[in-house]
């Protein structure tokens, strides 16, 4: 038998047109059986190494990998970018990939009255406007056009503070939410956009009263409600509403600021405390021109706190898998360290996290998935694929061996533990050893519910369980009642399986299950799932590669045909399911880690076949 | 030994019959929510009530092999002196055929553990969204208060707005998809929020975990 290195797959490159021939050339080049460049030529292989590494999670012990569809992680929201732009701003960690897009996308969420709406999140709107306008005012400059947005906030601010001066009066002047967001808005607009607005001098005539009537006493000098952090909070709002023209009042809300900062029972002050007495000096003061009794408890806190954060200097998620640094709860504190002038211990973790979270928008929320066995397989054999996507082999043994050491594991979990560790090139007798306990004493009672999983363990030479065990699983499929009709794909599967458990002697059978794959291929080199199916599909295509290549009857299917056929299914940066060409109206398929693994799957099993082809 | 292998064959073709569930767009399921305001010392001491619900548990119609998994997910986010926390536990059936698949039995927890800046939530959110990715997928959801679904998704969401409480427990079944022919993946995700009015902050922790089907 010679070797054809490329040829027959350049043949048939040829006729299926340039992003078809990327793809044949490159699984040409992998010379048949080499995992690595399996994927070369693909357009959009670093997007899928990113993406990769963002499904990619750790504990100190252990590694896996999630399964996060793409849509969820390249979303940006309106929250996490405005953080990763005050970080930025603050720190420098990290750079905006492109501002122009940024706008672009802050403008496509505007809606009509001006406030703006970010899809999939439960802010209110009119928090979601303050952070628009914030990445605006980061990006964009005062030059921004805003008058409708700013027309929206000017009637919000004076709608909530005259509704709260009609209900709460002088007496208890409390503000609602709304009242503070749209104060803290309009701050913000005053200070970017609107210096001269007339609609920004007259909310500020309304803020200016309301600040007298909560102020008493024959000068005004006191506050006649701060007990309660809220009143603080109104108080503080107000103020940075009258700006830099209002010394004394900045000067009381700070000495009640920092009482309440000094006076806190907790182990860690309310950030809210920490956040106003920033705000408010930033508004009033310079640092340099803060009394020296403020810088240092500004500094004892920053210190004091540190533990709160984890081994990085930094907030994060948490679950059993690891922690991961998330910039939205991270901006008030990296202002801070900002603001004092000293170094932030958290910039480096919080440099690696907007890297990870930035996408072509923005950033988008941190939402990580907990890994599992099955795709924690799939991405370390993308990974191998790609040559590599950061994660650490070591834990990744660890979690797999941990799976396999585990009384929970499902069988489904055992096998993909198993293959990981195969993968990997760590399976060890240890392993095995465990392996093996494990499928013999399998309780009777759940090999019929687990079959599917088992057989593909029990079929596996590198663990081999003792032939009693094996004739249990055999027995199981005698007890099954019968049927009738074509079997479909995922019963081929199994029941090559089976065949191949039961021995030496199921040729005519193993020819038959053969038989029927092959009656599922289509002229385009796919597989259906049944024969009612109406156009193949790549599940299917997976399906029918491995059974076939369990039977060794690989290739007696049209193998040309049928990588081109995978290679139809890539849309960046992964494998559909589907040719987008056979996707049906108003169905929507998310790629993820197990249907692109579905594609270098048949791929690679074809590079194997290829030169006995 | 051939003969042994045909009947394998044709026991197996068993498999290829979904199991004849009338698609429906509400199915009868355990939807039920479980609010704790007691001494957070004593942890969820209203468990028992979750145990009696559990106990309820319906057990798989499906006599065919099915396919067994339990998704699983934590995540917490560090506020004020402790954690807002959310956790999920889904039992999963999932057919041989991959055709179909049902949430059998899951409980959504979501806590604040801490007493500082408040020791109670003022308000607490529970969303939650099933996924289901396959070919033609239908779905049908609980009756009860607070389910919706989409092409492929199903969603649940509760409120507690009273202000007494520190945890929500939401307890259900009977979550469902079909599939014209397969399912490849499901994934819940639960997002437990929690308002804190004297700070006038939400805070998140939004856990998630998908599986494979085959």
């Amino acid at each position: 038998m010679t070797r054809d290195p490329g040829g027959s797959w350049l043949r048939v490159a040829g006729a299926l047109g340039v992003p078809a021939l990327l793809v044949l050339t490159a699984l040409a080049a992998a010379g048949g059986g080499g995992r690595r460049g399996i994927l070369e030529g693909f357009p959009g292989l670093e997007e899928l190494r990113r993406w990769l590494s963002r499904a990619y999670v750790e504990s100190q012990t252990s590694g896996g990998f999630g399964d996060y569809p793409l849509e969820n992680l390249d979303v940006a929201t309106l929250h996490q970018t405005h953080a990763a732009l005050e970080i930025i701003g603050q720190v420098g960690p990290g750079a905006v990939q492109s501002p122009a897009a940024t706008l672009s996308w802050v403008a496509s969420l505007r809606k009509s009255g001006g406030m703006y709406d970010d899809p999939g999140t439960n802010a209110p709107i009119l928090l979601e406007t303050l952070w628009a306008v914030s990445v605006v005012r980061v990006l964009a400059g005062p030059a921004l056009e805003v008058d409708q947005t700013a027309g929206a906030l000017m009637a919000a601010l004076e709608a909530a503070l005259i509704l709260e001066s009609r209900s709460d009066g002088c007496a208890t002047a409390h503000l609602s939410d709304a009242a503070l967001a749209a104060a803290a808005l309009e701050r913000l607009l005053g200070s970017v956009f609107l210096q001269t607005a007339p609609q920004l001098a007259t909310s500020r005539e309304i803020a200016a009263s309301l600040v007298g009537r909560l102020r008493s006493g024959p000068d005004g000098g006191t506050w006649r409600s701060l007990e309660g952090e809220r009143d603080a909070l109104l108080a503080r709002v107000l103020a940075c509403l009258l700006g830099s023209g209002t010394p004394r009042v900045a000067s009381d809300i700070l000495s009640q600021d920092l009482a309440a900062l000094e006076g806190t029972q907790s182990d860690l002050p309310p950030e809210s405390v920490v956040r106003a007495l920033l705000d408010t000096c930033c508004l009033v003061w310079g640092w340099r021109d803060l009394p020296q009794r403020i810088q240092s408890s500004l500094q004892s806190y920053l210190a004091a706190t540190l533990h709160r954060c984890g081994a990085d200097g930094a907030y994060a998620w948490s679950n059993p898998w690891g922690v991961w640094v998330d910039p939205a709860l991270n901006a008030d504190r990296a202002a801070l360290y900002a603001m004092a002038g000293d170094e932030n211990p958290g910039t480096p973790a919080l440099s690696r996290a907007l890297d990870r979270l930035a996408c072509h928008l923005g950033w988008s929320s941190l939402i990580q998935a907990i890994p599992g066995p099955d795709y924690t397989y799939f991405g370390v054999r993308l990974c191998s694929a790609l040559g590599g996507c950061g994660g650490d082999e070591t834990k990744l043994a660890a979690g797999a061996r941990a799976t396999l050491g585990d009384p929970a594991s499902s069988a489904q979990d055992l096998l993909y533990g198993f293959r990981t560790l195969v993968a990997l090139g760590l399976w060890e007798g240890a392993d095995r050893a465990a392996l093996v306990g494990r499928l013999e004493e399998w309780p009777p009672d759940d090999v019929h519910r687990d079959i599917y999983w088992l057989a593909p363990l029990h079929a596996e030479a590198a663990i081999a369980p003792a032939r009693d065990a094996r004739q249990a699983l055999i027995a199981t499929a005698f007890e099954l009642t019968s049927g009738e009709g074509f079997p479909q794909m995922a019963q081929l599967r199994l029941l090559a399986y089976i065949v191949t458990l039961v021995g030496e002697d199921a040729g005519a059978s193993e020819r038959e299950i053969v038989r029927w794959v092959l009656a599922l291929s289509t002229e385009d080199g796919g597989f259906r799932w049944s024969l009612g199916s109406s156009s193949p599909d790549l599940p299917s295509t997976y399906c029918a590669a491995e059974l076939l290549a369990l039977l060794g009857a690989l290739g007696e299917a049209r193998c040309d045909a049928m990588a081109a056929f995978v290679a139809t299914c890539w849309r960046e940066p992964g494998f559909l399911p589907l040719r987008p060409a056979d996707i049906p109206r108003g169905e929507e398929f998310a790629i993820d880690l197990f249907t692109t693994y579905m594609g270098l799957q048949v791929l690679e099993l074809l590079a194997a076949e290829r030169p006995s082809a | 030994m051939r003969s042994t292998i045909c009947v394998i064959v044709c026991l197996l073709l068993a498999y290829a019959a979904c199991p004849a569930w009338a698609v429906s767009s509400e199915s009868r399921g355990i939807n039920t929510v479980l609010l704790f305001g007691g001494p957070k010392d004593l942890g969820l001491v209203e468990m028992d009530a979750g145990a009696r619900v559990a106990s309820a548990r319906p057990t798989s119609r499906v006599a065919l092999p099915i396919k067994m998994k339990t998704l699983t997910a934590t995540k917490s986010t560090p506020y004020g002196n402790s954690y807002v926390r959310t956790y999920f536990s889904s039992d999963v059936e999932i057919g041989l055929t991959c055709a179909w698949a049902e949430i059998t039995y899951g409980t959504t927890t979501t806590t604040w553990d801490g007493t500082a800046p408040q020791c109670k939530s003022s308000r607490i959110r529970l969303d939650e969204l099933w996924a289901f990715n396959g070919w033609c997928v239908t779905v049908s959801i609980p009756s009860g208060g607070g389910f919706s679904s989409s092409a492929k998704t199903v969603s649940w969401t509760g409120e507690d707005v009273s202000g007494d409480h520190w945890a929500m427990r939401h307890i259900y079944s009977g979550i469902r998809a079909s599939a014209c022919l397969w399912l490849t993946s499901i994934r819940q995700s639960s997002n437990g929020s929690h308002y804190f009015e004297t700070e006038n902050d939400w805070v998140s922790a939004n856990a998630s975990r998908g599986i494979s089907t085959f």
